[in-house]
């Protein structure tokens, strides 16, 4: 099962929008996003990697990465990414709950949860710069604005490649047991580079908004303060490259080449 | 990847060990770059050209994945394979989608050999990223086509055999109606001059093209008349997408691990070094899912333009770190290290990359466009 289940995908993309469109997020993260989480649970969600003869989904990494791109990408309250990953590491629900994760799983699950949150970036800027108008028209009507959305869609778009990348390395192969495994460089390389556009990302992001986007009223604080924690947890991107570094010098051109192509 | 690619990546491999042994470092420092027929005429013979074409026309009959794994291996390996890039990547393509039946047979076969080279005539002396402005003129003879006007940067125009070229046939009510595109051939058509211009290394790789009363048949015209600018489009999503956007510098780099592996790095130099892997994993992984895309029958216009731009901006970026780790200066000339040769020639080859296949502001242009901001 190298892709998402699509049945699965759109009852996500259903269930978010109807809970965690823009003007709803203040009231969804109140009381740690309760309301949000038991809907998610009456729904299964956090059973999706459970197996099916335990009673779960039974869903495979695509499905995983479904859900926690979706929870960036609608900065979904909670911790559903968290819980919903234990089984698929052999605990179950209850056992791991939110308790940090093994380094490779983390950085895994914060690649996808990144690439998310970079894409509701994008269409938070891209709606807004639609909206607002100086000297007369949209500021997205600007050559100058349009090449900043631009370029933030590159990055998001990229982050989005590299994690689902990652993901689908851990389908095929396992989650890695050491460096060795092909997964494991797909990790890192999902890691180092979702941690690292972080920046440019809300850089752009803030600061296509103006002063507005400072302000708690606007509700861009729900993505890009996950997104600045989230870069250096399960490492970051400068752990991730050094490690990668030293293996490719140690390596050699061809064996390196062979590792990315693997 | 699909089942079956590993053993094709291993043939290619093979194939690229034994086949690039005599080829001299400055070759492999340009790869797509550098034209070298006996090269593409030994990787047409091991059917590595035209992977994805139909059978029935001397092609190999297998996916768009798969073709990316010839792509990526030979990059890596810095084959020199620009005698059939072209031709291989869009030429033939576009002859498949909109040629007739006659000109497939004529013409793909020949192709997938190695032994045709093809040129991409767009670019004109006043019509550079306003490509709709072009006004070469391809006027109803008779009998065919008479054609003036001038092509510029067309790279490979002096030893092409053909140029599939962008002219304009008739006057719509916005530029980009009236143009149609055309397959020339360059060797027997009286009236074309080609000029070649040099480049800041003192290379001749680009030309300027003229066209003075060429007559050109009626089948010369390739697709739909005044369709040239949708079929422009589609073509221009094969150029930008491909590993040849972020995998230019590749002998680069093999050159850089290489000579860190024998004097040793420090944590800085690993974390540099791990920074341009990750880059390229993530380019790769968005290059493949492009592929991915043309090979179930998309035209993702907007998702190549990322490739293109992001990837450039990578490949512009490593004679700079390299520099930036190893102190040893760029040097042409046989005494030099390989690794100096290579950036030598990477160094002075990068400014180009920004400008084939399109600016990045062009290509941003083309991504805010995809966004619904123009």
């Amino acid at each position: 099962m190298m892709r998402a289940d699509p049945l699965l995908v759109e009852t996500v993309e259903r269930m978010f929008a109807e809970n965690l469109a823009p003007d709803m997020l203040d009231e969804a993260h109140r009381n740690g996003g309760e309301q949000f989480m038991a809907l998610a649970r009456e729904m299964g969600l956090d059973a999706v990697m459970v197996p099916q003869e335990q009673g779960g989904y039974g869903g495979g990494w695509p499905d995983a990465f479904v859900i926690a791109e979706a929870c960036g990408r609608y900065a979904a309250p909670g911790d559903l990414p968290e819980i919903m990953i234990w089984p698929a590491l052999g605990a179950a629900v209850e056992e791991g709950g939110s308790a940090a994760l093994p380094r490779l799983a983390g950085a895994l699950l914060r690649s996808a949860q990144m690439a998310g949150a970079a894409q509701g970036l994008v269409e938070r800027s891209v709606a807004y710069c639609g909206e607002r108008e100086q000297f007369g028209r949209p500021i997205a009507k600007f050559q100058a604005v349009q090449q900043q959305l631009a370029e933030l869609a590159g990055y998001a778009a990229c982050m989005q490649a590299a994690s689902q990348q990652a993901f689908a390395a851990v389908q095929k192969h396992g989650m890695p047991e050491s460096a060795d495994s092909p997964a494991w460089l797909a990790i890192a390389v999902a890691k180092c580079r979702c941690s690292e556009l972080v920046h440019p990302v809300t850089q752009i992001a803030h600061g296509v908004h103006g002063a507005i986007g400072f302000t708690e009223e606007m509700g861009l604080q729900y993505f890009s303060l996950p997104l600045w924690s989230w870069r250096a947890e399960y490492g970051r991107d400068t752990d991730w490259a050094e490690a990668v570094g030293r293996r490719a010098i140690a390596a050699g051109p061809a064996a390196a080449w062979a590792a990315i192509t693997a | 990847m699909p089942e079956g690619t590993a053993a094709l990546r291993e043939a290619v491999r093979e194939f690229l060990d034994e086949a690039l042994r005599n080829v001299p470092i400055s070759e492999r420092a340009l790869s797509w770059d550098a034209c070298n027929p006996d090269f593409s005429r030994r990787m047409g013979e091991a059917g590595f050209i035209g992977l994805s074409f139909p059978v029935e026309y001397g092609g190999g009959g297998r996916s768009q994945l798969e073709r990316f794994v010839i792509l990526e291996e030979c990059l890596a390996a810095g084959a020199p394979t620009g005698f059939h890039w072209f031709a291989d990547r869009q030429s033939g393509p576009l002859i498949l989608r909109y040629g007739s039946e006659d000109l497939k047979r004529r013409i793909i076969p020949g192709i997938c050999r190695g032994e045709l080279c093809f040129c991409i005539g767009m670019s004109e002396p006043d019509s550079g990223s306003d490509l709709a402005s072009l006004r070469t003129r391809a006027t109803r003879t008779s009998s065919g086509w008479r054609v003036n006007g001038t092509k510029i940067w067309t790279t490979n125009a002096h030893r092409a055999h053909y140029m599939i070229a962008l002219f304009r046939t008739g006057e719509g009510q916005r530029r980009h109606e009236g143009l149609s595109q055309f397959l020339v051939d360059l060797r027997n058509t009286p009236g074309i001059r080609i000029a070649p211009i040099r480049d800041i290394a003192g290379r001749e790789h680009f030309n300027e093209v003229h066209f003075e009363d060429a007559l050109l048949a009626e089948d010369a015209l390739i697709g739909v008349e005044n369709n040239g600018w949708a079929q422009v489009t589609e073509e221009l999503g094969l150029e930008r997408s491909g590993p040849e956007r972020y995998l230019s510098c590749q002998a680069l780099f093999n050159e850089l691990l290489r000579l860190l592996g024998e004097r040793g790095a420090d944590g800085a130099a690993a974390v540099a070094v791990g920074r341009i892997v990750a880059q390229l994993g993530a380019l790769r992984a968005m290059s493949l899912s492009v592929a991915a895309m043309l090979e179930s029958g998309g035209s993702p216009a907007l998702e190549a333009a990322m490739v293109k731009d992001m990837g450039t901006r990578f490949e512009q970026s490593l004679p700079r770190l390299a520099q930036e780790l190893i102190d040893l200066p760029p040097l042409g000339g046989d005494d030099a290290l390989p690794y100096q040769q290579v950036l030598h020639l990477t160094t002075l080859l990068a400014p180009s990359f920004s400008l084939r296949g399109g600016s990045g502001e062009i290509l941003r242009g083309i991504i805010a466009r995809g966004l619904g901001l123009r």
